[in-house]
């Protein structure tokens, strides 16, 4: 993926700016409030349609103009020796309407998710800290989010699992939750299969990310100490799984199916007077961490903070590498104060 | 609305309370009421009235209706039998339209939302189980719809109907008709795999 030409108009502190790219690195540098990260956020815009600062799409406008735009010319193939195939990559606000445009070659497109696949970028930015420091939440919409990106279905299962979650959390707390036994059984056999295939899916999936940020971490960390990474299930009989890579520690996700379906379930019955009291549900996948080890030191409590910015790093890395294997698409890369 | 008279303003906003009417088609549909002939707007105005008086819910099946049985629960040619379990009055019509159908149906009139507030007591499922007590039913067909809030209805039922010793079904969840495989996402495709036939 190439970025060739970027126009932003009336974005941040751009009033209309035209960048051309080198294809191969490319290095920004300035004094405070030059618009460096603005720069680099106009190009995540492009490839997640908002921004990574989580503010809403009319705060980057310019002061008191009407709506912003961000035009890219985009190649796809790198191998293409004329470098001439290029798309056009449109985001346009307004202010007035609220409304977001995102356009390929001029056509509309309907999905903003789309954009994963026609722009994908990936970010290391100092505000990512929290990935390693913070709650587990903050993990597992990493690990959502990139699953998302690789299995089409995972993004259904999840959303169908988190509206059974709401669902029976509303029936816990309401009063007749406790003289109906049937509806709880519903709910609890819905989610322990819901449930079960998202494990599934992650399952599946994080040998590879283990093996990965093994490997990237080792590289720039240089450390001698092996990382290793746990996922920390709330469901007892998988409560800590260690990911390593090979074929004969890859667990069989076929047979684990049923198996994972009745212990959810089983355990679902079991704290169903706690849940009660509490008013939701404690366990499932929606309460799962994922834990990273070096000498046996959890680096989010234990970490120094170079260790924790190394770990973060190399966990971007291995996003890029996975979405890469997936989507046969070589994502931008973009670093914000890397060192 | 000030630039209104008060009828005008009035007859706007009694149609903006409709489903799908927004400030601009509650606009046009009043200035076209407003151009029709007295005779043609008696006519609208008795229609939605004499509907609204007449129809009411039938006391057997919850299908709406304007004389109690209603005329499904009062064919003596369908088979008593058989209930198919819908959510909506719409959706026994949408049953009706495929002609294929000739048992009777019981209308829930929702399905199971607790984050809506709508829990079993809220919907036709006690009327449900008197019918099955009463005897001579033999299946039941959960027809609600296909997401996660139909899907939970339906094993709610079925697991509440289990003890009656009842056949009950569920509509097949899968692939639609004329559908292509690949076009499938993975959770519909898993779904037609559980569920398939013998051929």
């Amino acid at each position: 993926m190439l970025l060739k030409n970027l126009e932003l108009y009336h974005f941040r502190n751009y009033s209309e700016q035209e960048i051309t790219c080198s294809p191969s690195i490319n290095i920004f540098w300035g004094t405070n409030a030059q618009g460096k990260s603005n720069l680099l956020e106009a190009i995540y815009y492009l490839g997640y349609g908002r921004s990574y600062r989580q503010v809403p799409d009319d705060q980057v406008i310019q002061w008191d103009y009407p709506g912003w735009r961000i035009n890219a010319q985009i190649v796809n193939n790198l191998m293409d020796p004329i470098y001439q195939s290029c798309d056009s990559l449109d985001i346009v606000y307004s202010r007035e309407t609220k409304k977001k445009t995102i356009r390929l070659n001029q056509h509309n497109l309907s999905k903003i998710s789309n954009l994963g696949t026609i722009f994908p970028v990936v970010l290391f930015s100092p505000d990512d800290l929290p990935l390693v420091k913070g709650s587990p939440g903050e993990r597992r919409y990493f690990l959502d989010s990139l699953l998302n990106r690789i299995y089409p279905s995972y993004y259904k299962v999840n959303q169908r699992y988190q509206r059974n979650l709401t669902q029976r959390n509303h029936h816990l707390r309401s009063s007749k939750a406790g003289n109906n036994k049937y509806l709880l059984e519903t709910y609890d056999q819905e989610l322990s299969e819901l449930g079960a295939r998202i494990l599934q899916f992650r399952f599946e999936f994080l040998p590879m990310l283990s093996k990965y940020v093994k490997n990237f971490y080792r590289e720039i960390a240089g450390e001698k100490a092996e990382l290793s990474l746990l996922y920390l299930s709330s469901l007892p009989s998988t409560a800590q799984i260690e990911f390593n890579y090979g074929p004969d520690k890859t667990v069989k996700a076929v047979d684990y199916y049923s198996s994972l379906v009745s212990n959810f379930y089983t355990t679902l019955g079991r704290l169903r007077n706690t849940d009660r009291q509490r008013g939701f549900t404690s366990i499932g996948p929606h309460r799962d961490d994922l834990v990273f080890r070096l000498a046996n030191k959890n680096l989010r409590q234990f970490g120094s903070q170079g260790q924790q910015r190394s770990l973060v790093l190399a966990l971007r890395l291995s996003e890029l590498v996975i979405l890469e294997n997936y989507i046969a698409r070589r994502p931008v890369l973009i670093l914000d104060d890397v060192f | 609305m000030t630039y209104y008279v008060g009828p005008v303003a009035n007859l706007i906003r009694e149609l903006h309370k409709l489903p799908g009417i927004g400030p601009k088609s509650a606009q046009r549909l009043a200035f076209f009421i407003l151009q029709l002939p007295v005779a043609e707007a008696q006519r609208l105005a008795e229609a939605i009235l004499v509907a609204r008086e007449k129809i009411s819910y039938c006391s057997i099946c919850g299908n709406l209706t304007d004389q109690d049985p209603c005329s499904i629960c009062r064919d003596e040619a369908r088979n008593p039998a058989l209930i198919c379990v819908v959510e909506q009055a719409r959706d026994v019509i949408a049953i009706e339209k495929t002609r294929n159908y000739r048992g009777r149906y019981h209308v829930l009139q929702g399905a199971l939302s607790p984050m809506d507030g709508i829990g079993p007591e809220k919907l036709r499922i006690t009327e449900l189980i008197d019918r099955i007590q009463n005897g001579g039913v033999q299946e039941v067909i959960l027809g609600t719809n296909l997401n996660p809030e139909g899907d939970v209805t339906a094993m709610y039922l079925a697991k509440l109907l289990k003890p009656s010793g009842v056949r009950v079904t569920r509509l097949a969840h899968g692939l639609p008709v004329g559908g292509d495989l690949e076009y499938a996402d993975e959770l519909t495709l898993s779904k037609s795999l559980e569920g398939r036939r013998e051929m």
